[in-house]
Order: structure tokens, then sequence, then C-alpha cells
């Protein structure tokens, strides 16, 4: 059964274009464009990753994986963040609590994407 | 002139943050207009030369605050960001813009050409009066890496209602030091 991967951005161009990497990658890909929604989601399907944003509105995404962190049933889940923002020392040491498994800086460069995802999911 | 509001305590833990921090947020509770005046007042006396980005004053009345507290107006880049959609346009040392913040960034990227040693934003708190949330802290995620790239520093000054929203919480993790007076 192929790996299921959840994408959650607030940008449809960046949905789509990561959506059809990861699918050409022979995973299955979802996608959702909220925070809440992405919550939602996890509550009800299994992924083997999730790709997360980091600045959207209503919930960033860091709020997103406190949130799963603090969720007994998802608290588990294998969360990548995949965002523009550049962080600085304080804002590495914040993220590293939230124990994301991975930090792609977009815009990415596909090749070591595909190399890393495929390390993170298989 | 006179300090009105920040006592030699806070004066000197916020030089000391700015000296080592490129990137500063300064959340200030209460006297936010004074704060911000004293604010000019010390900070121009440790930076050679600074860039003031105002939203609620205009430059001329900046100028002249400037001029009645004894400090060299010259030495001010003053980024006015107006209503309306007039393009940027530099007058001696004052770079006009409108709010919008895709002509503000433009402006930005002018006012760091001009060699400052600190910007300052008055404020993020009037950026959020203009502009979503999340189009706030996208703009200010930008003028932070922009003044990186620069190897200047920026001081951003926000009132504390705004930095309890929730999106805002993401400035720490793009900034290096955050202040609360």
């Amino acid at each position: 059964m192929a790996k299921k991967i959840l994408i959650v951005d607030d940008e449809e161009d960046i949905l789509t274009s990561i959506k059809m990497l990861v699918e050409s990658m022979g995973y299955e890909a979802k996608t959702v464009s909220r925070g809440k929604k992405a919550l939602e989601t996890l509550k009800k399907e299994k992924f083997d990753l999730v790709l997360l944003d980091i600045f959207m509105p209503e919930m960033s995404g860091r709020e997103v994986l406190e949130k799963i962190r603090k969720d007994s049933k998802i608290k588990k889940q294998k969360v990548a963040f995949l965002s523009v923002a550049q962080l600085s020392e304080t804002g590495e040491d914040v993220v590293k609590k939230l124990k994301p498994v991975a930090y792609f800086q977009k815009p990415i460069d596909i090749k070591s994407f595909k190399a890393k995802l495929k390390k993170l999911v298989e | 002139m006179e300090r009105k509001v920040l006592g030699r305590l806070f004066e000197s833990h916020i030089l000391n943050t700015v000296k080592n921090n490129q990137n500063s947020v300064l959340v200030i509770s209460s006297s936010f207009k004074s704060t911000a005046n004293d604010l000019n007042m010390i900070l121009s006396e440790k930076y050679g030369k600074i860039g003031l980005i105002t939203l609620a004053v205009p430059a001329e009345v900046v100028l002249a605050n400037l001029e009645k507290s004894g400090i060299d107006p010259k030495k001010f880049v003053i980024m006015e960001c107006s209503g309306g959609k007039s393009k940027s346009a530099i007058k001696g040392n004052v770079i006009h813009t409108s709010r919008d913040l895709d002509s503000m960034t433009k402006a930005v990227d002018k006012m760091l050409k001009s060699d400052v040693d600190l910007v300052i934003l008055d404020s993020i708190s009037m950026v959020l009066m203009y502009n979503e949330e999340i189009d706030t802290i996208r703009f200010i995620h930008q003028v932070v890496n922009s003044v990186r790239k620069k190897k200047t520093k920026a001081l951003y000054l926000i009132t504390k209602d705004d930095m309890q929203r929730k999106t805002m919480k993401d400035l720490e993790l793009f900034t290096d030091a955050i202040i609360r007076i």
C-alpha cells in the first residue's frame, strides 16, 4: 500500500506543486489549507508523514504541531516543517522542542527534498 | 530634552539587547508614543545613522520632534508610509511610500541601501491596523531577512496587546530577541 502524506499549506500553488512531487514518488498525497482542518483530518485518518507550513492564517504551523504533541491520539505523528521561515537561533530552539522530524526550507531543492522525504517515509 | 518614560535600567536593557542582536522586538506595555520618542533619543546617541519607518506620524512631525529634542535630523532616514497609492519617492532624507506591503518592502530595501546602522519600525501594531495578521508576519519576516543580508540591525516596536495575538507569537521564530518593557 502506498505511503500517505498530508500536506498543509495555505498557498494553493504550493499545495499543488508539492502534491505533484510527492505523487511522482509513488506516495499518496492529501492536501489541506488550514491548520484546524489538518488536526481534524489527522484524527480521522492515518498518515506516514505530515508536511506542515508555518505561516498560515487562523492557526500557524507551530500551533498545529503544539496541538498534535498535546493530543494523546496523534502525539506521535511524524511531522516535518516545510516553510519559507528562516529561523533564528531562538526559533530553532522553539521548533526543536516540538520534535519535527525535519525542517525543509522553501524554496526547496527538489533532489535533496526527494531524497530526505524517502528516508523519512520508508 | 528630558526623557519621559524609560528609566535608566530599561534604557541599558534595550541598548544591550539591540547591541547584541540583529533583529529585536520591543514589546511596549504603556505610554507607547512617549516610549517611541525616548527611543529615538537614546538610540540616536549610540548609532550613526538610523532608518525610522513611521506609519502613524508624518515625516515632517518626526523631523520637528527630533530637532526639538536636540537630535540632528540628518542622522535619520525617515520612511513615511501614508495612505493612498503613491509610488515611493525620495525627498532629502525622507522616503515616501504607500502603506501597502509590496511598496513598503521596496521602500525598506531603498532605506537599507542608504547604509543605516539601525532600522526602527514604528510599529508592527500600525502595520497590523492596515493588514491581515498573516500578511503582517510575512512582511516582518521579509524585513528581518533583508536586515540580516545587509548585516545591519533592526528594532520592531509592538504594543503588548498586539503581541498577545496568536500569529504574533511566531515573531520569536525568526527574530533574535524580544524585549518586554
